[in-house]
């Protein structure tokens, strides 16, 4: 266990490149504010202010994948481009604990993201709580949280494997941003990329977030939760396949300092 | 400053890697499109078509131009441009206009996009004045972007200091709404961007009725204050040089 937090805290510490107050802040607590101020006055301008209101979640939501995953992904490159990823590969370290730990710390980020979002849309627009079920609303955001987490792990591999990984980032959160449901209804899009959404995190527990925010209980959407939590095993699972297959491919052909494949 | 703009150029065109920093912004126009497609309000979605696009470039543009000094500075070239004779804000205006010419198919990618979403090209009153406003905010673009470059270094600005910068410069520079539909603490600031002058013209100019005096307006206030950026940018500029030069001090923020 004490290695474990250890490689927690040192991942963290050593590889989040926006670990200095201005970046922390501005990222985790302005960014999503600015967010919501911009969704309201482009609410205002185009002749529907309320709507907002009802993007509020799905913005929160989307706002726990853009500090989540850059977060994660980061620790990966900067362990390779730094040139300490040497050393964890020629450690006898268990692997599984390496890989978990690099995103412990980062997923409170995203929740924090998350309370921010709707605070400011609490604030600004006035996003009304007094329905909420907050029993199943709290466990959606954290099973939401965990299956972001598991999506930067499954893309951290990808940091240490191509240069330009942050390509393959913007275009899981651009994905997340358009298909998840966090503003534009899953139910516009044909029903292959409905399918195609759900294999996003956010997609599926966001039925359930959006639920519980206006009082039914969790039980109504609890398949989808649990789906949530399935996609997040199975990326986090992936990912870590990726991490030793990765590790095992740079050692053989010495290209670690490189793009492997 | 020719010299600079093709020393940028093929620094950039040899990265892939630069592509995402441009495209990052395309997901946020199609979600904007979407929402205002839902009223179907003509003028808005008009606004959205141009503005947008240009949204995509300044957000790649000012991200990749605010580095530019700093990463200068980290590599160890910079006091080779000091030594030269030509003026550090010309080379950094090089690679900036380097930068922004990059970034234009950006744009059209965007407009492309919100094109295929609308399926409506936007009905411009007077296109004159429309491709000179169009001009005037690539103009503001490259010197709000460039304002970045010696901030960047004068602050000390790390890893995430886009974040936030990019986002409340969409806020603030009219490219997804008119900035006269801010509050009035966001408005004051928002005026102090060209863009904000520069996409009231572009809305002039797409709406029937508009009269020159209320162009020539906007356009003058843009200019007036790419001006007055201009100037604050220059004074950073010789504060960083100055830090470098005399007092020895770049690295004390």
């Amino acid at each position: 266990m004490r290695h474990f937090l250890s490689q927690v805290y040192t991942t963290y510490a050593g590889l989040f490149g926006w670990l200095n107050w201005f970046s922390y802040v501005s990222t985790v607590i302005f960014r999503p504010v600015v967010l919501v101020i911009i969704y309201a006055v482009l609410g205002r301008f185009a002749g529907n202010p309320e709507a907002v209101r009802s993007y509020s979640i799905g913005i929160a939501a989307y706002s726990m994948a853009v500090i989540i995953l850059p977060g994660i992904t980061q620790c990966y490159t900067y362990d390779r481009s730094g040139g300490t990823l040497s050393f964890v590969f020629a450690s006898p370290v268990n692997r599984v604990e390496n890989y978990l730990a690099r995103a412990v710390l980062h997923y409170p980020n995203g929740l924090l993201s998350f309370a921010a979002t709707l605070l400011a849309a609490w604030m600004i627009v006035g996003l009304d709580f007094g329905g909420v079920d907050w029993g199943g609303f709290i466990a959606a955001t954290l099973v939401i949280a965990l299956s972001i987490t598991a999506l930067g792990e499954f893309l951290g591999t990808f940091a240490i494997v191509f240069r330009d990984w942050s390509n393959i980032q913007t275009a899981f959160v651009g994905l997340i941003l358009i298909l998840s449901g966090a503003i534009i209804p899953l139910d516009v899009f044909p029903a292959p990329v409905q399918e195609l959404a759900k294999l996003l995190p956010v997609t599926n527990g966001l039925t359930s977030l959006k639920s519980t925010f206006v009082g039914n209980p969790l039980a109504d959407t609890s398949g989808e939760l649990v789906r949530e939590a399935l996609t997040g095993l199975v990326y986090v699972i992936i990912g870590y396949f990726g991490f030793r297959m990765f590790e095992t491919a740079a050692k053989r052909r010495g290209s670690l300092e490189q793009e492997t494949f | 400053m020719l010299a600079s703009v093709v020393q940028q150029w093929k620094q950039i065109s040899l990265s892939f890697g630069n592509l995402g920093f441009f495209l990052a912004t395309i997901p946020m126009a199609i979600v904007m499109t979407w929402i205002a497609m839902q009223r179907g309000d003509r003028d808005v979605l008009a606004y959205l078509s141009i503005g947008l696009p240009l949204m995509t470039v300044w957000s790649g543009v000012a991200f990749r131009i605010g580095y530019t000094l700093s990463t200068e500075l980290s590599s160890q070239v910079l006091q080779f441009v000091y030594i030269s004779r030509t003026p550090v804000i010309v080379v950094s205006l090089g690679k900036a206009l380097a930068q922004v010419l990059w970034g234009l198919p950006t744009g059209i990618i965007s407009f492309m996009v919100v094109f295929l979403m609308t399926r409506a090209l936007p009905n411009i009153s007077n296109p004159t004045a429309f491709i000179v406003s169009v001009l005037l905010v690539v103009i503001g673009i490259t010197v709000a972007s460039l304002f970045f470059s010696p901030l960047m270094v004068l602050v000390g600005g790390r890893g995430g200091f886009f974040n936030t910068v990019i986002p409340f410069g969409l806020v603030l520079s009219g490219f997804v709404f008119p900035v006269d539909r801010l509050p009035a603490v966001l408005m004051v600031p928002a005026r102090l961007m060209p863009t904000s002058w520069a996409m009231d013209s572009i809305n002039l100019s797409l709406q029937a009725g508009s009269t020159w005096a209320e162009i020539s307006t906007s356009w003058a206030l843009c200019i007036l204050t790419s001006i007055f950026l201009g100037v604050v940018t220059y004074v950073m500029f010789r504060i960083v040089e100055r830090r470098i030069r005399v007092t020895g001090t770049r690295d004390f923020y």
